[in-house]
């Protein structure tokens, strides 16, 4: 039951989806549609396990006063009561959308701005031709940056013609053939995973 | 400056998360939790009201589909990988969707994802009257062949293989330069963005 | 034995670039130069082919992505749904990424004000956030109004919305605007959905997913890319929307040339020190 029993679901619930797709029958369209229901409330449904998780690492932490606890605690304390400020008063809620779009977005957006210092600092450092391999792709690499930007066309039409020509050929050859690996290696794991060879889901319990 | 107290908070928030820049602080440690803590927050209020409460009130209250309480006890088993004794209950949801996510590759990736492609790569050697295109169409075949080859482990590249694997690697060279190029203008976008906000919305600098 | 330039700007604090990079990105955001920008072709295929539709029809927004996009992402698909409600379309969002219903909202706030005519429930509807990724798109080739569970973004019932009308199935709608950042996200919309039933999709893409997305583009299965801020920034001339990204065309040439400096210089020092290292018999690793 441990064992067998989810890897029995697995193969069932995968095949059975899966004649039910090649056979497109009146019969068996309908499992198709109705296991693809109960994905959607599996998945719908299991999203508190993200908040117990996080609840659980920074409640230990809080209850161990842990170096920086205060931070956790501050964590648990918005977590829940941001929680409830949108349960009781809704999506449409002014506080909680406030809260979204003029706290979370300002601090999203750097966050996420913050890797361009970054790599200003590694472009320095780090991204060196060493080889012939890294010296094409810096070229390619500066070709693109300065091809892509309105000065690239302002130096000489050739520079925004010739990123687009990178884009275009070499990039879309090298990428479709990565995609094209990806979707058999894809297809070669789902078929280990609907045989049962495919046990790793079961290893860190 | 500007006088709307959001624009304020906005800047402030700004000013704040950049301080990592200089180095780790306490008001960075503030705006990491707040920020994990809301975008968490959010997601689950948005799935409360979008799909969980309109699933038990109008589906199983409302419409007596009885048949949802399936999906939702096997939901509820993912909740048992908090108890040592049980935790292999919650293999099951899992074993479920992956059983799903297996059937989706197997029955939707094949086509879109390959043979479009591979179709897509057979173009045409030699286009009359066109020698650009004729280029460019060797450029796409030879670099998709050579790539797969690239890719090829099973077989001990030496000899021609290993010369055709070493122009794929040079194409992935040039494809991984134009990632980082896009990585670059990317970042810089959303950065133009965050200074023109402090710039122009705040400081009224530059309009 | 005398230290290089390069050698010091080497073990130099990298707080001094990131404030050098700041300094550089304030000066050129408040002293533009005025670069001419030039509409590239995905954003005039894009353009055209909103502007091909019939009035009426019905144009998905599929907003998967989240507010640390949004600064990317919004000023191409606010330019774009501008041009959906000057064309009398219809816009529809649905979202596989639970801030998606958020990001529709951000939309319409911005979009609204400009157009006072146009009504939620008639023009346009935020369907918001449903779980269940590339299963629920297949939903909503079966079912759409069940897919979402007959309710929009706020909880309100869909039956109601005059907009709805003539929409049982995803494939019923005209174009899909996937507005995307990641999974799920354009491969999944192919797969599904467009694909499988041949309906057109323009993609509005970060930066950094559009090498991966081109493959899709070349073999047909995309209208067209609309990249970035700079794709935004085309978009808002063709339209003659104007708005936030073109205004910022010419700073962000010279950021992205900071870092393209950066890097030569880089390599200018690295050159240099390796030959100083080779002409005083130094070995080194020069790898």
């Amino acid at each position: 039951m441990k064992r067998e029993g989810p890897i029995a679901l697995l193969m069932i619930s995968g095949v059975l989806y899966i004649v039910s797709v090649m056979l497109a029958s009146p019969v068996m369209e309908p499992v198709a549609a109705t296991l693809d229901d109960w994905y959607k409330i599996v998945v719908g449904f299991i999203n508190l396990v993200g908040i117990i998780s996080l609840t659980q690492v920074n409640g230990r932490a809080v209850l161990r006063k842990s170096s920086g606890w205060f931070y956790n605690a501050l964590l648990i304390v918005v977590l829940y009561g941001y929680i409830i400020l949108g349960l009781v008063g809704g999506v449409g809620n002014v506080a909680f959308t406030r809260i979204y779009d003029n706290i979370l977005t300002p601090i999203l957006m750097t966050i996420f701005s913050t890797l361009t210092f970054w790599i200003g600092s590694a472009a320095y450092r780090a991204f060196r031709a060493k080889n012939l391999d890294a010296a094409i792709l810096l070229v390619a690499g500066i070709v693109v940056m300065i091809g892509r930007v309105t000065l690239g066309s302002a130096i000489s039409p050739a520079i925004p013609k010739a990123a687009e020509w990178i884009l275009n050929f070499p990039t879309v050859a090298g990428m479709r053939a990565i995609e094209m690996g990806a979707a058999i290696g894809g297809i070669v794991l789902a078929l280990r995973m609907i045989t049962g060879l495919e046990r790793s889901f079961m290893s860190n319990d | 400056m500007s006088n709307d107290i959001w624009v304020w908070i906005g800047a402030i928030l700004t000013l704040g998360t950049y301080s990592v820049l200089y180095k780790d602080n306490p008001v960075y440690r503030v705006l990491e939790a707040l920020f994990v803590a809301i975008l968490a927050g959010h997601s689950v209020v948005i799935n409360w009201f979008n799909f969980q409460k309109p699933t038990i009130v109008n589906r199983l209250g409302e419409g007596k589909e009885l048949i949802v309480v399936i999906p939702l006890l096997l939901a509820a088993l993912m909740y048992f990988r908090y108890s040592r004794k049980f935790a292999w209950l919650a293999r099951y949801p899992m074993a479920f969707l992956m059983g799903i996510g297996a059937a989706y590759v197997l029955t939707k990736n094949l086509k879109p994802m390959f043979l479009t492609q591979a179709r897509a790569t057979m173009l045409p050697l030699w286009v009359p009257g066109d020698f650009g295109a004729t280029i460019n169409n060797w450029v796409v075949v030879l670099g998709v062949a050579s790539v797969l080859t690239y890719f090829f482990f099973t077989v001990k590249k030496t000899g021609p293989v290993h010369g055709f694997s070493r122009i794929g690697r040079i194409y992935l060279m040039i494809a991984f330069g134009a990632l980082f190029a896009d990585t670059v203008l990317g970042r810089v976008s959303v950065t133009l963005v965050r200074f023109q906000f402090l710039l122009n919305d705040w400081l009224g600098l530059g309009i | 034995m005398e230290v290089s330039i390069f050698t010091k700007l080497d073990s130099l604090d990298r707080r001094w670039i990131f404030a050098f990079q700041a300094l550089v990105f304030c000066i050129v955001i408040l002293n533009p130069v005025g670069l001419a920008l030039n509409v590239g072709d995905q954003v005039r295929t894009a353009f055209e082919a909103i502007e091909s539709l019939p009035e009426g029809s019905i144009v998905w927004f599929a907003t998967d992505y989240q507010a640390a996009n949004a600064a990317e992402l919004e000023p191409a698909a606010i330019a774009i749904f501008k041009h959906c409600m000057q064309k009398n379309l219809r816009v529809i969002s649905g979202s596989t990424w639970p801030e998606g219903g958020a990001m529709m909202s951000r939309l319409i706030n911005y979009v609204a004000p400009e157009f006072p005519d146009k009504e939620y429930g008639v023009d346009y509807l935020n369907l918001g956030y449903r779980p269940g990724g590339q299963v629920w798109l297949q939903q909503l080739t079966d079912d759409l109004p069940a897919a979402v569970g007959g309710i929009d973004h706020f909880g309100d019932p869909i039956s109601a919305y005059p907009i709805m009308e003539g929409l049982e199935v995803i494939q019923d709608v005209a174009m899909i605007i996937g507005i995307h950042v990641g999974t799920p996200g354009t491969p999944e919309y192919i797969r599904v959905i467009t694909d499988p039933h041949n309906v057109p999709m323009i993609t509005v893409l970060p930066a950094v997913s559009v090498a991966v997305t081109m493959p899709y583009l070349a073999s047909g299965q995309l209208v067209s890319i609309v990249a970035s801020l700079r794709g935004g920034a085309e978009y808002e001339l063709i339209s003659g929307f104007s708005g936030t990204a073109m205004t910022g065309m010419d700073s962000q040439s010279f950021m992205n040339l900071t870092i393209v400096i950066f890097v030569i210089l880089g390599n200018i020092g690295f050159f240099y020190n390796k030959y100083k290292e080779g002409s005083s018999g130094g070995g080194g690793d020069n790898v």
